[in-house]
């Protein structure tokens, strides 16, 4: 399948706040309870709509243990957009919230979209962070907040698609320069100028019909 | 060395050389206390000067040195400098200067690498455009590197963006500053899944891809090689970094690469491949087999297969397949590379049986590959890779297997005109070679597997062998081959071939066991006693398909059914010498090189081989004919009637007993649960009665202390009896106290008649005064300190004062005390009450516990009936209660 626009995301936030879970419910609609660490990256990737345009998302799931963090920090420059998750039943992993915002914010791009998210919102039973906190913390940050569950699926396509949203919208704005992809933006084969390397559009796209 | 004399005049030292040693001490000596940027660039270059010649001695004492100058954000120049000396001070050759010496590169790294920091300087000098200083800095890394991969991997990792920043200059526009980051990212990528994935993050395909497009495809340099090598380390068992090679539609971008090669075969027809080419076509076929490997897993697998025939790889390479001109060997990596691009994927397999070569009567691709397999003057390896390459066609394609076996019917009289696949296999049997024979069997034996209905098929086609003789089946035909002896290839091939087709497929045993001899050749082969290595292996097949004749028997044929096989195993062979030879394949190293993959590795004719497939049945059915064989009871196997008779009636008790074992089993589980249930519930009661003992003891300590209470507070009166008496005393009083009014009312009048007579009036004070003291006392005796104190006090002041006033303290006092009284008694009262309310609960309790008490004698008798019932089931039960449990389930397996 063709895309308008390629963006590339990443998932940080401490171990066992559903990362890898948020990313398998996105990208294949399920839920798996029993999840083994992810060790190093994990790659996932799905097209989404927006505003008519065909976006496909590239979804890199990182390690949220401490042993991982300087290999998850090799992610930040390329991406443009950020899912950073806590768990709501868990309240360090909400207190660690700023050290990873540190963190992404040092290492990533100055336009990166952070969006936060509060998972396991099912489990309200077990809830140690309010939702109020939460919005608090993203109001201070300038983040965009958002309960979800990857087990019920509550909130998990809006996350990721009102991060790409906001993605877009930098875009229009003209706030990202889309020709370095290194910004984790990349233009859809039909969106390319034409030049000496690609035959025509036409063609480039239809090859690109072939292969996705 | 200019500057070197130039620096010795310097330091005036006329008349003795210095040492190197010393002048690399007073250098670094300079580098170290030199404020003056300048002059530490010049000892730095001077430095570098001698680093190769005195590399030990500048790394010895400058490396330090060296280091802080470079941790200190140093100027170009001096970057460029130092990093040169550290290059030289780490390099892992031994330079031509040095003259003889040990390589020390490697100790110095070590010294280097105690500190992340330092390479983080080094990476980020990177940052500089200078080639001057990038490409030194580069080299040291891959120094390091080459020195100490594991930890620089490590280091580089931890640094942040460091990964990012090497892939960086892969797009410098200078291509020997780029070229050399190819060769630094090949090491770095090397066994280091991490760095393997960040690459890919940071768009490591694209521009590698990038690199190999401007180098100009399959006729660039070894750049391009290096890329395509870079490559391979990305995607090998790497299924994250194959997940990301597809998802960015990489594939597309090697369909040119492909393409690039037929184009220049066309413009230079008579010039063959330049080394570089084949070598860079190589690692590309490497990487497309990276990426469709049946060493991957399929859900990787099968959508990369249909991505090369989406893109139009697979057309591409299978016309450069029937294109002339190819080197054989890399024709080989070709065939191998379409083979796994189509193995078990429908849609690619279809495709490839349509492809059609250039030949004048046209013929499928596949016709022609098979003709050259069975061709003895092709090389080997592409005759192996052939055979491959048609697994692959066949595997999980019982579509194609159907038509292999289809053509060899003699039904399809018209399709005889032209050469199929089967025609070509059945000739390879027929030929004097025998890899040919190994191969076309093994072939034949990939249109059987897993396809029990080809199995019968084939036992209906004929050859005819020559004009003026009957055809005789290719059942026959294959046994006769076995018979004739021959090369060890041929025999295993025909083995392979056998084994596969009686496998599973009954009608074919019997088939088999009709042919004359087949079983007293097999028997006598496996009885022999040959401990030639390769005569082992031949045995072992046999045995094999001798356990193959048992396990799928039908008992169609008298003369030899199932049991009368194994009679004839027992007796001939002895079934430990069976089982034993049935083993040595396994033993065998080609077997386990076989089991672990697919591709058949054949280097030189005579190197024997076992197939993929083959491997794996036997694997399946080792053990079922180990067991099959073995005789079930006796280790003589022959049975007699009465012995079989005793065997049933054994067998007949057996199974009751188990029937009886499973019943009694139930019933110990349901009474184990039964008693379990009682335990828990006896325990329950216990509980309730602890609580409620604890309850009744609570409210008799509270009852307790309510009497305590009452006691301990002295304004109170104390209860019941003193508190009668307090009131009679008080009646008593009241009624003296009446009395005594009279009197002084008698006495106030006498007192007024005897007016005049003070002796008496006196007197008669006297008298009431006593008497109010008499009072006293007896309240005295009764009343506190307090109540005393304020009854003599009047007695002492009212020596002088009149009676009346001392008389109304008393009545009032008395009406305060009787006031007091009311209350006292109205809480006597009260606590009557509640005690009369706590002894009825303790009524109440005892009978609940009581009532408990009867249960649990209840419980007690109903655990002692169980007990009971369980000893008359034949189980002992002990007396211990806690033990019990265990001793049941111990108790269970004995008495099974």
């Amino acid at each position: 399948m063709s895309y308008a626009y390629l963006f590339k995301y990443i998932i940080i936030g401490d171990t066992g706040v559903g990362k890898s879970c948020l990313l398998l419910q996105f990208t294949d609609k399920r839920f798996q309870p029993v999840h083994d660490l992810t060790i190093g990256v994990e790659f996932g990737a799905r097209m989404i709509t927006i505003d008519g345009k065909q976006i496909k998302l590239q979804i890199w799931d990182t390690a949220g243990q401490e042993a991982f963090r300087s290999i998850t920090r090799s992610y930040y420059r390329g991406a443009a957009g950020a899912l950073l998750v806590y768990d709501i039943t868990r309240r360090d992993t909400f207190n660690h919230l700023t050290t990873w915002l540190e963190d992404a914010r040092q290492h990533s791009n100055s336009n990166m979209v952070i969006m936060l998210i509060g998972n396991k919102s099912d489990l309200e039973s077990r809830r140690e962070v309010k939702k109020e906190e939460g919005e608090a913390f993203a109001r201070e940050h300038g983040l965009v907040f958002m309960e979800t569950s990857a087990k019920t699926a509550a909130n998990v396509e809006e996350a990721f698609i009102n991060t790409a949203r906001e993605i877009y919208e930098k875009i229009q704005e003209g706030v990202f320069d889309i020709n370095n992809e290194a910004n984790g933006i990349k233009l859809g084969p039909q969106h390319l100028p034409s030049n000496a390397n690609t035959p025509s559009g036409g063609a480039s796209a239809s090859q690109g019909g072939a292969c996705c | 060395m200019d500057y070197f004399f130039g620096f010795k005049s310097v330091i005036s030292q006329p008349e003795a050389e210095p040492s190197p040693a010393d002048t690399v001490l007073r250098l670094v000596e300079r580098v170290t206390s030199s404020t003056l940027l300048e002059d530490k660039r010049d000892a730095c270059r001077a430095i570098k000067a001698l680093s190769k010649k005195y590399r030990l001695e500048v790394g010895a004492h400058g490396l330090d040195a060296l280091i802080e100058v470079l941790n200190g954000q140093p100027d170009l120049e001096t970057s460029s400098f130092v990093l040169e000396t550290l290059c030289n001070v780490t390099s892992s050759e031994v330079f031509e200067e040095e003259g003889v010496g040990s390589p020390v590169g490697e100790q110095f790294t070590e010294i280097f690498l105690k500190k992340a920091e330092n390479v983080i300087s080094v990476i980020t000098l990177l940052d500089e455009y200078d080639f001057h200083v990038r490409l030194p800095a580069i080299r040291l890394l891959m120094n390091l590197l080459n020195n100490k991969s594991k930890e620089m991997q490590e280091i580089v990792l931890a640094c942040p963006m460091g990964v990012a920043k090497l892939i960086d200059i892969l797009s410098d526009s200078r291509d020997f500053v780029r070229n050399e980051a190819l060769l630094l990212l090949i090491q770095l990528t090397k066994s280091n899944a991490n760095i393997q994935n960040i690459i890919a993050y940071e768009r490591g395909f694209d521009q590698l891809f990038q690199v190999v497009r401007s180098e100009g495809y399959s006729d660039g340099g070894i750049v391009v090689d290096d890329s395509l090598q870079l490559m391979l380390n990305l995607l090998k068992r790497n299924a994250s970094n194959q997940t990301v090679f597809r998802e960015e539609s990489c594939m597309k971008h090697i369909t040119p690469f492909f393409q690039s090669c037929q184009q220049s075969e066309g413009g230079d027809p008579t010039g063959s491949w330049s080394i570089q080419k084949i070598s860079n076509v190589h690692s590309m076929l490497q990487v497309v087999r990276t990426l469709v490997s049946p060493a991957n897993a399929t859900q990787v697998v099968s959508p990369a297969q249909k991505n090369v025939a989406g893109c139009g790889l697979l057309s591409e390479l299978c016309a450069l397949l029937m294109s002339p001109g190819v080197p054989a060997d890399i024709l080989s990596e070709i065939i191998c590379t379409v083979g796994e691009s189509i193995r078990g994927c429908r849609s690619n397999q279809e495709f490839f049986g349509q492809v059609m070569a250039s030949s004048s009567p046209p013929r499928t691709a596949l016709v022609v590959l098979l003709m050259s397999m069975v061709n003895e003057k092709q090389p080997v390896p592409l005759r192996a890779s052939v055979l491959y390459c048609f697994e692959c066609f066949l595997y999980k394609n019982d579509f194609s297997q159907g038509q292999i076996i289809q053509a060899l019917l003699p039904t399809s009289a018209e399709a005889m005109q032209q050469i199929s696949a089967g025609q070509l296999l059945c000739g390879g049997l027929f030929s004097t070679d025998c890899l040919s024979h190994w191969l076309s069997s093994v072939a034949l034996s990939h249109a059987l597997v897993n396809n029990t209905n080809n199995r019968e098929l084939l036992l209906r086609v004929h050859l005819a062998i020559a004009k003026d003789v009957a055809p005789v089946s290719l059942l026959q035909q294959a046994f006769s081959i076995l018979q004739l002896g021959g090369k060890l290839q041929t025999r295993l091939g025909i083995l392979t071939l056998l084994s596969t087709w009686l496998a599973d497929s009954p009608n074919s045993v019997a088939q088999f066991l009709k042919l004359p001899n087949a079983v007293a050749f097999l028997t006598a082969l496996v009885a022999s006693n040959e401990h030639d290595d390769q005569e082992v292996l031949v045995q072992s097949l046999c045995a094999f398909l001798l356990g193959l004749c048992v396990v799928y028997n039908n008992d169609a044929n008298s003369n030899f059914s199932k049991e009368s096989l194994c009679q004839l195993i027992t007796k001939r062979i002895g079934v430990e010498t069976f089982v034993d030879k049935l083993a040595e394949i396994a033993k065998h190293e080609v077997y386990s090189k076989a089991l672990k993959h697919p591709q058949i590795r054949i280097n030189t004719a005579a190197d024997i081989q076992f197939d993929h497939e083959f491997c794996r049945l036997y694997k399946g059915l080792e053990g079922v004919i180990a067991k099959a064989v073995a005789p079930p009871t006796s280790p003589k196997g022959a049975e007699s009637p009465s012995e079989s008779m005793a065997l049933a009636k054994y067998k007949d008790v057996i199974r009751e007993q188990d029937g009886q074992i499973q019943h009694l089993r139930q019933r110990l589980a349901a009474l184990e649960g039964g008693h379990i249930a009682a335990q828990s519930k006896i325990e329950e009661l216990n509980v309730n009665v602890q609580h409620l003992q604890d309850q009744n003891t609570l409210l008799k300590a509270q009852r307790n202390n309510n009497v305590i209470i009452d006691e301990g507070e002295p304004s109170t009166p104390p209860p019941e009896s003193s508190t009668d008496k307090l009131v009679k005393e008080l009646e008593a009083l009241r009624l003296d106290n009446e009395r005594l009014r009279g009197q002084l009312e008698e006495q106030q009048q006498a007192a007024n008649h005897y007016v005049g007579i003070p002796p008496s009036n006196g007197l008669a004070v006297e008298f009431a005064s006593t008497q109010s003291a008499s009072i006293m006392d007896s309240f005295t005796t009764h009343e506190d300190v307090q109540v005393c104190s304020f009854f003599r006090q009047p007695e002492s002041t009212s020596a002088a004062n009149p009676l009346e006033p001392e008389l109304k303290a008393v009545k009032s006092r008395l009406e305060a005390m009787e006031a007091e009284l009311g209350d006292s008694q109205k809480r006597l009262a009260d606590s009557l009450s509640v005690n009369a309310g706590l002894e009825d609960e303790i009524e109440r309790v005892k009978k609940d516990q009581e009532d408990l008490l009867v249960l649990l004698a209840d419980q007690d008798g109903q655990v002692l009936k169980y007990k009971d019932r369980l000893k008359n089931l034949g189980q002992t039960v002990s007396e211990d209660e806690d033990d019990e449990l265990d001793d049941l389930a111990g108790d269970d397996e004995l008495s099974v």
